[in-house]
């Protein structure tokens, strides 16, 4: 214990020497621990009082587990939850082993599609499955009649889900089928073993850590979603997240809305504790340097149409989806008269404008000060030695794992009271989305920097430069790419956030997603479809200009470290 | 003051991976003095702790005890980047987004020098390490040798008070690391520049350096001239870890002979020790006359392995716990001796030498 002490003494001693470098961290210490740890527990605590009575009492939690209408929303939410995981892990599995295993026709074609979900509001597929198959739907009342089919409630929420998970299993996947060696197939098969075989017992228990972990990050996207659910849930399906909402915006029962906050929060904290402490380490890599994607021999061409059917189905939805999206945009009453027209466009841009401005401004705001955030909280994990460096770390990726809607409480219950009185403000959007979506920036710059060879960036102090100098000059360089992506993530984030989102717009300050959201409720279903479009533009437009302005960095090819 | 660069009773202590709580020594306690416009290198087997030395002079770890004293300032608590003491990194480490001059000239464009002086100082080094010319180019277009130049003529560029080599040469085939060796050495000895190299090449160590420091364990065990350390080695290790060896345990007579094997023979640097202690002698292989007949002892040569400019005779005497290694020269001319002939050796007095420590 004293010899930690000691430690830590001599750590801060020797940081000591480049004080920008200390301030920075004391700086980013701070900020995380106001901005990220002081609302969740605020949350905690709110879980713990109830109106009239004094102190923290565990009444809350009681009234929950009594109540019947909330435990099913737990029971909706963890069933929807593993359904939507499944399905998406097979699908994503499929895909992804199409996409990188076959000679499947039109690769780069089939993955545009499938990631289109992940650049759009995540609600838009509940808004095409209304526009198709809701009781206005294309489907359901022009084509086949039926009057009373009702989509809301399980079915449709996990569709909606799937549609809009199921690409995200498909990333996850992709990089651990691409990583795995396929003369192991070779070896398999040159001992006697069927394709199949070789399948079931090769390629299926390789691939078994990178499917849980996608399982599981589906999961905790699942349970976190409160666009989809809102929209295709029903009075009759409750489910976590919106009704977390319900219960601070409708019923203003702030206690409530937090212990159904924390309850939320549970499983997805699990889940991301099994994820990154348990499968991280049984991930098998078998291949060493640059994956490559050749095509695996288990695969003849019969089985390599039926993958690519099933494929090719989905994208079909998925493309049905933003057909009908864009469709929408353009017609007039959707469900009773589909005139073509332009009203749609013109009401966004005229009186609907300040929603589009406002939610640029956010982006363009929080974007480079998240993706250089990242940067440097990743330098300094992986450089420098500081006492505390752990808790950082775990801090600074929390948000992984605790869903919107969560955070969202957490900020209006601690910034609505001086000294950090930022309710109704920009600033509060800004700030909840710069540490919202700092993590994928930390993640994929720690992995970038744990490749460079540590004493380029000695010889640069040796040279003469401090910390703040090395980090400008040679390693943000030299980490561009993690830096881009990390950009293009905050942006399409801040873009398309709504879980938090939602609890912190305010009269001044609107965001497209919720605007969205809103003219759903009020059944202006083209108008809604109208801002879907011009968000997904933007977000394609934004993610070339990033691509334009930051190099992606060709000289990391001959920097990999030496062993 | 013309000592340079002076470090006072250096220890480091790493936690160990596999007992926590228990310690490993990298660095023993070490008290070095360097004098201006030396190169002294630091030679040692892997895990000697040369390298943790080096790098704590540098400042990329901290000392657990004792101070570094640079031109006489301490310099313990000044971070890398405020130390004046330049490195040419074993992997190079220049910078891969920077073209040639621009990696040569980072570190005087934090200074604040004109962007004309820079340049033209910048180009002046490349001129001097053979590079001139060549400032434009990428460094992912030039060869492992001309890689290490930049790296060398980034440092020297500084002009630091100290010169830091940390195995530049390791990277490199034989025959490039000769030629790069005597580059080095004579560009150094033109600049004057004091200079601290690490390897664990003794060729490298021996042809480079005005003192040697072998370690190891933590530990330095000798320091010296080259013909001091090859010549009077002080113990065992450092009589062994340089070139080859013999080892003679004998006792002594008086304070100029010693007996061995029942013969008498005088050791010039015997150094007061009492009659009937036991002295362990050394005499190098090629030190070792090797006749047909008479001599000191007779052997029977047990291997014979030619080498091109000499053999290595292998030889079995009676009474010794170890076979003699002796070197012949010129075989092709004086002639080889077969395996199982019996032969002559004689030790000539000056050429054997009495271990300081047994």
């Amino acid at each position: 214990m004293n010899n930690r002490f000691h430690r830590a003494k001599r750590e801060l001693e020797l940081l000591r020497r480049d004080p920008i470098l200390l301030t920075l961290l004391a700086f980013i210490a701070v900020s995380i621990f106001v901005f990220v740890l002081y609302p969740l527990f605020e949350v905690l605590i709110k879980s713990l009082q109830t109106r009239g009575v004094e102190g923290l009492t565990l009444a809350n939690y009681e009234h929950f587990f009594t109540t019947n209408y909330l435990r099913l929303a737990l029971r909706n939410s963890l069933a929807v939850g593993f359904t939507t995981a499944t399905i998406s892990v097979v699908i994503g599995f499929l895909a992804a082993f199409t996409l990188t295993r076959t000679n499947a026709p039109g690769k780069s074609i089939w993955h545009v599609i499938l990631i289109l979900p992940v650049i759009s509001p995540p609600f838009v597929s509940a808004i095409s499955i209304l526009l198709l198959f809701g009781f206005n739907g294309l489907f359901t009342k022009q084509f086949l009649g039926i009057q009373d089919f009702n989509i809301y409630g399980f079915k449709g929420v996990v569709v909606a889900q799937i549609f809009t998970f199921a690409p995200i299993g498909y990333l996850t996947l992709r990089g651990v089928l691409s990583s795995m060696n396929p003369v192991l197939e070779d070896a398999a098969m040159n001992v006697g073993a069927t394709r199949w075989q070789t399948f079931r017992k090769v390629l299926l228990p390789l691939s078994l850590p990178g499917i849980a972990s996608a399982f599981l990050v589906v999961f905790i996207e699942s349970l976190a979603d409160f666009g989809n659910p809102l929209v295709l849930a029903g009075s009759r399906f409750p489910m976590l997240a919106p009704q977390a909402y319900l219960e601070i915006t409708g019923s203003f029962n702030l206690p409530l809305g937090a212990t159904l906050a924390v309850i939320l929060l549970l499983p997805s904290m699990t889940a991301f504790a099994i994820q990154r402490y348990y499968l991280q380490k049984r991930q098998y890599v078998t291949v060493t340097g640059k994956p490559s994607t050749t095509v695996s021999k288990i695969v003849t061409k019969r089985m390599q149409w039926v993958l690519v059917s099933i494929l090719g189905v989905f994208s079909l939805f998925i493309m049905l989806f933003y057909g009908t999206i864009l469709v929408g945009a353009f017609t007039l009453v959707w469900g009773y008269d589909y005139t073509f027209t332009l009203n749609h466009f013109i009401y966004t841009f005229s009186v609907g404008f300040e929603a589009i401005k406002d939610t640029l401004i956010v982006a363009v705001l929080s974007t480079p000060t998240s993706g250089l955030l990242a940067m440097m909280i990743a330098f300094l994990v992986v450089r420098r030695r500081f006492p505390g460096k752990g808790a950082l770390e775990f801090s600074s990726l929390l948000n992984f794992a605790v869903p919107g809607t969560v955070v969202g409480i957490g900020y209006i219950l601690a910034f609505n009271k001086p000294p950090l009185l930022l309710v109704g403000t920009l600033a509060i959007l800004v700030i909840n989305f710069i540490f919202r979506y700092m993590p994928v920036g930390i993640q994929s710059g720690i992995a970038v920097l744990q490749q460079i060879d540590p004493s380029i960036e000695e010889a640069a102090q040796n040279l003469g430069a401090d910390g703040i100098t090395t980090f400008r000059k040679v390693t943000l360089p030299l980490i561009s790419p993690a830096f881009f992506s990390g950009l293009v993530f905050a942006f399409v984030r801040a873009m398309t956030a709504i879980s938090a989102a939602i609890f912190l717009v305010s009269a001044k300050w609107n965001l497209m997603t919720v605007q969205i959201l809103n003219e759903v409720g009020s059944g202006r279903l083209g108008v809604a479809a109208a801002y879907s479009v011009i968000l997904v533009i933007i977000v394609i437009i934004a993610i070339f200009i990033i691509g334009r302005l930051v190099p992606s960095g060709a000289a990391t090819s001959i920097i990999q470290v030496q062993d | 003051m013309t000592t340079k660069v002076k470090i006072v009773n250096l220890t480091k202590e790493f936690e160990s991976y596999d007992q926590p709580g228990n310690k490993i020594v990298a660095v023993d306690h070490v008290s070095l003095e360097i004098e201006k416009g030396e190169l002294v290198t630091l030679l040692g087997p892997s895990g000697c702790g040369k390298t943790t030395l080096l790098r704590m002079v540098a400042g990329f770890e901290d000392p657990t005890e004792g101070d570094i004293f640079l031109s006489g300032q301490r310099v313990n608590d000044l971070a890398p980047n405020q130390r004046n003491a330049a490195m040419v990194f074993q992997s190079y480490a220049l910078f891969p987004h920077l073209n040639v001059l621009e990696n040569v000239v980072f570190g005087l464009r934090l200074q604040r020098l004109s962007s004309a002086e820079v340049t033209k100082r910048g180009e002046n080094v490349l001129e001097l390490v053979g590079l001139g010319g060549m400032g434009e180019r990428g460094i992912n277009q030039l060869s492992g040798g001309q890689q290490q130049r930049v790296a060398l003529a980034r440092a020297i560029v500084m002009e630091p008070e100290v010169l830091l080599f940390d195995e530049p040469l390791s990277n490199l085939d034989a025959k490039l690391r000769e030629q790069m060796r005597i580059e080095i050495r004579q560009l150094q000895k033109r600049l004057g520049i004091t200079s601290i190299y690490v390897t664990h090449d003794q060729a490298e160590g021996m042809s480079m350096s005005d003192r040697i420091v072998v370690m190891n364990h933590g530990r330095i065990m000798q320091v010296g001239s080259p013909t001091e350390i090859y010549a009077r080695p002080r113990n065992r290790f450092v009589a062994d870890f340089i070139g080859k060896v013999n080892f003679l345990r004998s006792q002594v007579i008086d304070e100029r002979r010693v007996s061995l094997l029942g013969q008498t023979f005088l050791v010039p640097d015997l150094d007061g020790r009492s009659p009937g202690q036991e002295v362990v002698l050394t005499i190098r292989p090629e030190a070792i006359n090797l006749l047909s007949s008479g001599g000191h002892f007779s052997g029977k040569i047990a291997r014979a392995t030619f080498l091109g400019g000499i053999v290595e005779y292998e030889i079995y005497v009676e009474g010794l716990d170890a076979m003699m290694v002796v070197h012949v020269a010129n075989p092709m001319v004086v002639g080889l001796h077969y395996v199982g002939e019996i032969v002559g050796l004689e030790l000539p007095s000056e050429a054997l030498h009495a271990l300081a420590e047994n």
